[in-house]
């Protein structure tokens, strides 16, 4: 979502015209091979004589419900799953030790070294048990598919995405990792709106290091629990953006998430590519030290999340000022309750909550003894249930479009000493 | 070489330049359009027909995109790029004339129109 959050600043900005657009078929999802006694079958990926050499032959001689096991190994290659026939299929790593099946862009050129694995247009796809490194796009990539499993993998350093889903509906992404990206860790965008919705899960999850920690443009029917977020620019960035169909982000869940130290000033020097020239496309830059920012949305649960040692604000919520589609602009009965700002004092944020009053309908219940709020007066924290306008707090109002938009990063952080966390280390300057 | 095989040659360059503007094993014309965040530019072209055009990627920083032909003339063959941030090229060689809009399926907003001239 790099286009995004600069729309804070957006103000000044007119944006083009949208289209509604069609999505895509598979470009050449090719002919299924002939499947010779009509069971479902497991193929494998090694070295030994009949074996497949890797994983893209096997793929390419897979259909609908097969399972391909793939040895340890090094693997140089970025597979493609097309073909809807191939519904259901599972492709499974190591999943008790994905480092030990690396799938490493690095050297290989043209389309292989975009993605690790993409999936376009084929449902239920499960993809356990790999390690992605130095892709130029995405680690693990879906696009147009409903259901999917992403499961023990880890992604480093894959360009934008650690594991990216769009315009799909449903799936899972379980017991995963992703560091070392220049956009976020994990990403759900796009998500179509859906009378009897099927929701996607994120659990279990773990991202660090990147420009976001998770980011989901227009995402929907999302549920983000049990999981770490740490050191990234911004923890969690559910945001409503014209760059992508169906804003505004609605009916998601956070909770029961640790949300904490999001400090890392990759400005200052970062393990990937930092923006290109922001002045050309009249985009602004991402703020920095936000645990959850809600970036327009509504009808969100923020609920048990612990957050803390977040320098510019534990919580923000702002309704999108310059989103093309009005209607889709505010944040609106939008829920924050029952979560731990500053870990029982051993590690402030900066700001606990800073909210401007934008939106209606939007309520804050039992979060604890909350600090530095934004507005310093509370006035902002209504009690639940609550219904009506909220009200905009100008000043407020301005201060938080300050924070964003600030070419000091750091200008206004409020830092206080971290509490100590085994195997842990914040990042606030990259020095590797 | 001998001198037969010099006037062979010599003879083979005068028909090649007296057949110049319609040469067949002339490189066809190539356009280049360049992807950025989130806008490809130009995202309008009048090319001649049979010209190549390449969609290049930034070299160091750019998000996820990918350029499908969603409308086209009757009789063009559709093409949908891999989707792609940086280091990487897509080319099609427009052989039909007509109007070409073509989109990036991941931004909404990105899209751009070709189009193509039949040759004088």
């Amino acid at each position: 979502m790099r286009t995004g959050l600069a729309a804070i600043a957006a103000l000044l900005l007119v944006p083009s015209a949208a289209m509604a657009i069609d999505y895509p078929s598979p470009k050449d999802p090719g002919k299924l091979p002939p499947r010779p006694n009509g069971q479902e079958a497991t193929l494998h990926v090694c070295k030994k004589p009949r074996c497949f050499h890797s994983i893209q032959e096997a793929v390419n001689a897979s259909r609908g419900g097969d399972t391909i096991k793939v040895a340890n190994g090094k693997y140089k290659e970025g597979v493609q799953v097309k073909n809807k026939g191939r519904r259901g299929l599972r492709i499974i790593g190591n999943k008790k030790n994905p480092g030990k099946v690396l799938l490493n862009g690095k050297s290989l050129k043209g389309a292989k070294a975009q993605n690790a694995f993409f999936v376009n247009d084929v449902d239920d796809v499960t993809i356990r048990g790999f390690k992605a490194k130095n892709y130029k796009a995405n680690g693990f990539f879906l696009t147009n598919v409903t259901g999917y499993l992403l499961k023990n993998l880890i992604a480093q350093h894959t360009g934008r995405y650690g594991a990216y889903a769009f315009n799909s509906k449903g799936g899972t992404m379980a017991k995963s990792e992703a560091y070392e990206m220049s956009d976020s860790g994990f990403y759900v965008g796009q998500t179509p709106p859906q009378s009897k919705p099927k929701r996607t899960f994120l659990k279990n999850l773990k991202s660090h290091t990147n420009v976001l920690g998770y980011s989901g443009t227009n995402m929907r029917y999302v549920t983000i629990q049990d999981s770490q977020f740490w050191n990234n620019g911004i923890g969690i960035v559910p945001n409503a953006l014209d760059s992508e169909d169906f804003a505004p982000p609605e009916f998601n869940v956070i909770k029961d998430n640790e949300i904490f130290w999001n400090n890392f000033n990759y400005y200052l020097g970062a393990p990937f590519p930092v923006t290109g020239d922001e002045t050309q496309t009249g985009v602004f830059p991402f703020p920095v030290g936000l645990g959850i920012l809600l970036f327009g949305g509504r009808d969100t649960l923020i609920e048990g999340n612990k957050i803390y040692g977040n320098y510019a604000a534990g919580f923000a919520m702002i309704d999108q000022l310059a989103l093309e589609q009005e209607d889709a602009r505010t944040v609106d009965r939008n829920t924050i309750q029952g979560n731990e700002f500053g870990l029982g004092g051993m590690d402030l944020n900066g700001r606990d909550i800073a909210y401007d009053g934008s939106g209606s309908d939007n309520c804050f219940g039992d979060n604890g003894d909350t600090q530095n709020n934004l507005p310093a007066d509370n006035s902002e924290l209504v009690a639940c249930p609550f219904s009506g306008a909220n009200g905009v707090n100008t000043d407020a109002r301005n201060e938080m479009i300050q924070i964003s938009v600030d070419k000091d990063r750091e200008a206004h952080w409020i830092k206080h000493p971290h509490a100590d966390k085994a195997g842990y280390t914040p990042l606030e300057h990259y020095g590797g | 070489m001998g001198v037969r095989a010099f006037a062979g040659i010599a003879v083979a360059a005068t028909v090649a330049t007296a057949a110049l503007p319609a040469q067949a094993d002339d490189p066809p014309p190539r356009k280049v359009v360049r992807i950025y965040d989130n806008f490809y530019s130009p995202d309008e072209m009048k090319v001649n027909r049979d010209t190549v055009v390449v969609w290049k990627w930034p070299n160091d920083f750019g998000d996820v995109h990918d350029v499908k032909l969603k409308e086209k003339p009757k009789g063009a063959k559709r093409f949908h790029s891999d989707p792609a941030s940086v280091g990487y090229k897509f080319k099609r060689k427009l052989t039909v004339s007509g109007k070409y809009h073509i989109v990036c399926t991941l931004h909404e907003e990105m899209e751009m129109d070709i189009t193509v001239r039949k040759r004088r």
